[in-house]
């Protein structure tokens, strides 16, 4: 088929109009950035899946066969708190690929076009002439489509975002709920360990006990005989204070071991509950950060984002210190 | 630091406080107060750590023996009862928390649907079956013609051809509209 110059000419008027129709719609639908939402959903999978691994292991070194079965029912259950926050990186995504696929308008279209002249070249269909006309159709086609694409993806994403909306919120009620559980874990099975290494050295616990109530009273005996203004040579329990020190110096070499054992169930009891307590804030952010994109995406306005990205930062932060103890 | 365990003066006044702590326990036992069952628990192994040591020749030793295996028992069951309970409550959750799973599966797959669907995969994929069926359609006009030429084809073959030869046609009438369209 050829086409006259007045048809041509016709063609780009009305190609001209249209484009400048769907430009006015376009001008509309503006498209978040879902990115840090994304990004902000897999630091929280990494939290939530270190802070349940985290009470497991410290469920797992208490010394008590009970405690070890329920170590193993909470690994069980938690396997689906990892599931559920692939699954939300997955969602995550796809709300990143409706964003990217809106702004790839002029590329899909492309593409098409690409794909049509190839079946109008197979079938040997296109008659010498029309090349100009087509090219110019073409060209009005992407530029349209680019415009619809954005307006597709909006209403698109404005309605995943609404049906997901209310699911958001029940995961960060109830995994608020699992993190606060996690840290009451954390806290039982730190003392249960501290407790059972107390218990394992009662005897020599209570020995050194001992010493430092007899130094306590000694000093304070002391402290009121120079109330009375004796000189410290001449005080009657000096002998004993020194006696006393030496001994407790003693107990040093038992003592301080099982020590840095204790100072070490107490630095991964702080470690693992910072990061659960960063997690529980996080995981409010997170929820909040998915209003926000679907209200951005309501009043084309960008979401407010920062918070967000300072949670994600902070509690990868934690995951990392977690690990490195 | 003075401590509740600093005046008590041999066997009786140690299975007397025994019997308070035990009944201590036992309340914390019915509330859920997490810092109070702690502290009963450090009480607990404070009178195991702070009783006198077994001596092999003090007949009282078996029972303050005794009497620290009752405190380790009851200060296990407080730890255990709390580890029971916020287990159970988080396994409560977790069917719940599949079926949102299942939810979210459902609306990725749909969003990457809609997410094709603007970048127009599925009218590529026609366009690019389509392609791949005209050559095929070409292909086996030319062999048709080859045999009628050939005087090899019978009138079935013949009305074949000129069938698939009118299907080309009516590809090309498809090309003229989608041009009228645009």
């Amino acid at each position: 088929m050829t086409l006259g110059l007045g048809a041509l000419i016709g063609q780009r008027i009305v190609a001209g109009w249209l484009a400048a129709a769907v430009s006015l719609l376009a001008g509309c639908a503006t498209l978040p950035d879902v990115k840090p939402f994304t990004d902000a959903t897999v630091s929280l999978r990494s939290a939530v899946a270190s802070g349940g691994a985290a009470t497991v292991a410290e469920l797992g070194r208490v010394d008590n066969p009970a405690v070890k079965t329920e170590a193993d029912k909470l690994a069980k259950a938690w396997e689906e708190r990892d599931k559920l926050f692939a699954a939300l990186i997955a969602y995550a995504s796809s709300l990143q690929a409706i964003v990217d696929s809106g702004s790839a308008g002029a590329e899909s279209a492309k593409a098409l076009a690409d794909a049509v002249t190839k079946l109008a070249s197979v079938a040997n269909i296109v008659q010498p002439g029309a090349g100009p006309a087509v090219d110019v159709a073409s060209q009005t086609a992407v530029f349209v489509y680019e415009q619809i694409a954005k307006i597709r993806a909006a209403a698109s994403l404005e309605a995943a975002l609404t049906e997901a909306q209310p699911a958001i919120e029940r995961i960060a009620q109830a995994m608020s709920k699992d993190m606060k559980a996690l840290d009451d874990l954390v806290r039982l099975a730190s003392k249960a360990q501290t407790d059972a290494i107390r218990i394992e050295n009662q005897a020599r616990l209570n020995y050194r006990a001992s010493l430092t109530q007899s130094r306590e009273v000694l000093m304070k005996r002391m402290g009121n005989a120079l109330d009375q203004n004796q000189k410290p040579t001449q005080l009657a329990d000096a002998g004993d204070l020194k006696r006393t020190d030496e001994l407790l110096q003693a107990t040093d070499a038992w003592y301080q071991p099982i020590d840095a054992q204790l100072k070490e169930i107490a630095t991964r009891e702080k470690v693992a509950r910072q990061l659960i307590a960063e997690t529980q804030v996080a995981l409010q952010d997170w929820a909040v950060a998915h209003g926000q994109v679907l209200s951005a995406v309501r009043t084309r306005r960008p979401p407010s984002v920062a918070e967000l990205s300072d949670a994600a930062q902070r509690i990868r932060d934690l995951v990392q210190k977690y690990r490195n103890l | 630091m003075a401590s509740e365990f600093d005046n008590i003066k041999g066997l009786a006044g140690w299975r007397a406080k025994l019997d308070d702590l035990l009944a201590d326990a036992r309340k914390e036992a019915q509330k859920d107060d997490l810092d109070a069952r702690l502290t009963m628990a450090d009480r607990l192994t404070e009178f195991i750590v702070r009783n006198p040591p077994a001596l092999p020749e003090d007949p009282a030793s078996a029972e303050y023996d005794e009497m620290d295996r009752i405190a380790h028992e009851c200060h296990d069951a407080l730890l255990l009862g709390a580890i029971q309970q916020r287990v159970a409550a988080i396994m409560s959750r977790t069917s719940e928390l599949a079926a949102i799973r299942k939810k979210f599966d459902n609306e990725t797959t749909a969003n990457q649907q809609s997410a094709a669907s603007i970048r127009l995969e599925k009218a590529r994929k026609v366009v690019d079956s389509a392609t791949s069926a005209v050559s095929a359609l070409i292909d086996l006009k030319k062999e048709l013609d080859k045999a009628i030429d050939a005087g090899a084809a019978d009138a079935d073959m013949k009305q074949l051809a000129k069938q698939v030869g009118t299907v080309i046609e009516k590809l090309q009438d498809v090309r003229t509209s989608v041009e009228g369209i645009r």
